[in-house]
């Protein structure tokens, strides 16, 4: 093995800062000297104790489990709507014994140790997602989507809702029958407007809620629903009749439900192997008791979700840029341009640095906003919209580090390109992500306005 | 070759609208269904029959048949980029095709037929980027011991794979070669005798196919071979890799007028905060910056026609490292403007931007060219 790269000095040469500062007196060792340690182990040993035991059993998992799968499972053939391949079978069956199914509940009900839940759900998700995402973005999304359908049910706070639908569930997954959740909120006719309150002020729902003996009829439409057409349990949102978007009610529909079914599932740019399904509900029968939260109660639970599903995307955003980097970092090591393996090149280091910079940035930004307990609005909107542009960046130069090889899918970065578009649009595109964190603030920036009248 | 006029260009550009309006986009209006092989061949084969082609009438009208002559290297342009107005990669086939037509000519390699299409490929590239400072200096004139170690690695297919895209069938390869003086040669190579791997799998150009290939050591494969000096393959390849970046550009630009199109077509149209999503500064911004690349690639385009620019590779090559990297962000935004729709495959906004990625990763990366013109300013 070479000691040193092109440009730079052996780690042992004199001139090596690691090895000129190792021979100053014992207290200047002390506040400057130190090992370098690989990327991914340096920010795990920043985590509390019992996270990096999480982050390293969700990267084996994912590397284990769900890499290999990945480049088949981005082309596999479209399938009809509510079929699925066998990787994806083996995945979700795999995921739901491991717990990823079901860790929005201490156990015994779910799979998350009681100690573990002293630390934020939200970040627990976001070391998830990473993890995950890195690995392959369309298994991760077909495993991370059922986390995001059962969080209106954990948010409203309902203990009879969530024994009757998380609790079983959850049961069913760990023994390895995976159990999903899928969250309904975007409407043809309305894919902002169902993210942010200024919109839904004009918005007319498609989705409709109409009172009947024991419960409720829902007539509409929802599209672009990840996992819909796979997941058991979907939380609908529905207006009630007559009434505008602040009617908003959340409905649990179970699969097999007379009149609901998935009509079609989209072909997507990217995070092929999940799928995204327009359902259509005619006449669906919803009971009182499938109500989650309570009437009129949809909006608030909607937006609270989201506050909690942002930085996971935002972390789901950096997973796909850490998997682009890590690919090509892999391809810069071993092919050789005149004799040479390319990583000794400046312009492919520089490169490098950068999208190590980026994906550090955007670590750093997720993990300090994601320990709070509550989420904010403001934070979770602009970790999202700020990893998922970074990401794209990172995928770019990953990209473009492979040359006229980074067309090619077998070389993953363009695979990871296509998955990262993606988080620039979903949990509410970036311009509304904008908007919301300007919400966030706007008492604020009216009361400045106040000061200066 | 009779002489291209000013006021020619109107009515062959109204003909290969025709062309676009009738052949090309029956075949591609359904953006979640590909064009076969056998469909981009027939387009090939009417492309040849219009002339939009080089089909050795010697009209100077065809695509790259006259690229000494500023006015057909500007009509060249222009057909490429009405083609992608509405199909990149049908466009960028029809660019390729040109190109190695133009080179079979200027090699002295002109198959007996040439009304009948050529199953020949070409792959200009050597196996990584462009064989960063050295091929510049080469061009210049001013190559050094170390460049020809980096060019005889660059060249060498008999180790390494190099990719190209190409959506016909094709027998036999037009590919360079560095020979044992140092000159860059060109051979034409036997199909069968290669090893080669097409990948179905690539990031756009869904119509096409991308390739990799490498010598067989035990087969021959080399069924002609030039023998030209160094200023003759300098010469040649400098004008090659000018057209190419003409080329290149020029499909870019079509192909964000194309997404600009679709965009303003779709904001107009939809509704969202109680008003058409066009009236939005937020979308108002992504619009203005498609619009803007537009404006800013025709102007490049043109001047990248003139004698100067087209005889200086250092100045193409940064205006098509800065021209891709607008046209890819260009795309970008033109996809944000849809949400949700934009990313699937029916709508077709995605594949622009896949093709766009596509553009710029070929033949040159914006890094890569970046390194390729400071050589060429270095060697001044």
């Amino acid at each position: 093995m070479r000691e040193f790269l092109d440009g730079h000095v052996a780690f042992n040469d004199s001139l090596s800062p690691f090895k000129a500062i190792s021979k100053l007196s014992r207290a200047s060792r002390a506040v400057s000297h130190y090992t370098p340690r690989n990327l991914w182990d340096e920010d795990t040993l920043k985590l509390p104790k019992s996270l990096q035991i999480h982050r390293r059993n969700l990267r084996e998992f994912a590397q284990s489990t769900l890499a290999p799968a990945a480049l088949s499972g981005d082309c596999a053939p479209h399938l009809p709507v509510g079929e699925t391949h066998s990787e994806l079978d083996y995945i979700l069956a795999s995921a739901g014994k491991s717990g990823m199914l079901s860790d929005q509940l201490p156990s015994p009900w779910g799979a998350t140790k009681a100690i573990n839940f002293r630390h934020s759900l939200v970040l627990q998700g976001c070391l998830k997602t990473e993890e995950l995402f890195s690995a392959c973005a369309g298994y991760g999304l077909a495993i991370s989507a059922s986390g995001l359908g059962s969080l209106p049910i954990l948010l409203s706070g309902n203990l009879s809702s969530i024994r009757r639908f998380m609790v079983p569930a959850y049961k069913a997954s760990l023994q390895g029958d995976a159990q999903l959740f899928a969250f309904a909120i975007t409407e043809p006719g309305a894919g902002s407007d169902a993210e942010e309150g200024h919109g839904a002020k004009y918005a007319k729902p498609s989705v409709v809620a109409k009172k009947c003996t024991g419960g409720w009829k829902l007539n509409g439409r929802k599209c672009f629903i990840s996992g819909g057409d796979i997941a058991q349990n979907i939380t609908v949102f529905a207006a009630l009749e007559g009434e505008g978007m602040e009617s908003w009610t959340c409905f649990l529909v179970e699969k097999g439900t007379p009149g609901f079914k998935a009509v079609r599932n989209e072909l997507k740019m990217g995070q092929r192997a999940s799928t995204a399904s327009e359902l259509e509900f005619c006449d669906v029968y919803v009971p009182d008791a499938n109500i989650i939260g309570e009437l009129r109660q949809g909006w608030a639970l909607n937006r609270a979700t989201l506050n909690y599903s942002r930085m996971p995307v935002a972390a789901i955003a950096l997973g796909i840029a850490r998997g682009a980097m890590e690919s090509v970092i892999n391809f810069a090591c071993h092919y050789q341009v005149a004799g040479k393996a390319l990583i000794n090149y400046q312009e492919i280091q520089l490169q490098v640095a950068q999208m190590i910079a980026e994906t550090s940035a955007m670590r750093s930004l997720i993990w300090q906003n994601a320990e709070a307990m509550v989420p904010r609005q403001g934070k979770a909107s602009m970790a999202k919209f700020y990893c998922s542009d970074a990401a794209i960046r990172v995928c770019d130069i990953a990209m473009d580090i492979l040359g006229n090889q980074g067309v090619l899918h077998k070389n993953n970065a363009e695979k990871c390109f296509r998955d990262a578009r993606l988080t620039q649009i979903y949990e509410g595109t970036n311009q509304i992500n904008r908007l919301a964190v300007i919400e966030e603030y706007q008492n604020e920036f009216l009361t400045l306005g106040e000061k200066v009248k | 070759m009779s002489s291209l006029k000013k006021e020619d260009l109107e009515p062959i550009q109204d003909q290969v609208k025709r062309f676009v309006e009738q052949d090309i986009k029956p075949i591609v209006s359904l953006h979640e269904v590909v064009a076969t092989p056998s469909q981009v061949e027939s387009l090939l084969e009417s492309a040849l029959e219009m002339g939009v082609l080089d089909a050795g009438f010697e009209m100077g009208i065809s695509i790259w048949e006259n690229p000494k002559d500023p006015l057909s290297r500007l009509l060249s342009t222009q057909l490429l980029s009405l083609i992608a107005e509405t199909n990149a990669g049908i466009a960028y086939q029809c660019h390729q095709y040109a190109l190695t037509q133009w080179l079979r000519h200027t090699l002295g390699l002109t198959k007996e037929n040439a009304e009948t299409l050529d199953n020949t490929a070409i792959s200009m590239q050597g196996h990584y980027g462009l064989a960063r400072y050295s091929l510049a200096n080469y061009l210049k004139g001013k190559t050094t011991q170390d460049d020809i170690v980096v060019l005889r690695d660059y060249f060498n297919a008999s180790e390494s794979t190099p990719c190209y895209v190409h959506g016909l069938n094709w027998d036999t390869l037009l590919a360079p070669t560095l020979d044992k003086n140092g000159v860059i040669q060109w051979q034409l190579l036997a199909a069968d005798s290669l090893n080669r791997t097409e990948h179905k799998y690539s990031h756009g150009f869904d119509e096409l196919s991308t390739w990799q290939w490498s010598r067989n050591t035990i087969k021959q494969s080399v069924i002609s071979e030039t023998s030209i000096i160094h200023e003759e393959s300098k010469q040649l390849l400098t004008h090659l890799y000018a057209m190419n970046t003409l080329g290149l550009m020029s499909i870019a630009h079509g192909s964000v007028k194309h997404a600009l199109n679709m965009a303003k077509d779709y904001c107009s149209i939809r509704v969202q905060g109680g008003k058409t999503v066009i009236n939005h500064p937020a979308v108002q911004t992504l619009i203005s910056q498609v619009s803007y690349f537009i404006h800013m690639a025709n102007t490049q385009v043109q001047s990248a026609c003139t004698k100067s620019a087209f005889e200086d590779l250092g100045i193409l090559s940064l205006m098509r490292s800065n021209l891709h990297t607008e046209a890819c962000q260009a795309a970008n935004n033109a996809l944000q403007c849809f949400g949700g729709i934009g990313y699937m495959q029916d709508n077709g906004i995605e594949k622009v931007v896949r093709d766009n990625n596509q553009l710029r990763l070929l033949n040159g990366t914006p890094t890569e060219l970046k390194l390729f013109a400071a050589a060429w300013e270095n060697c001044a």
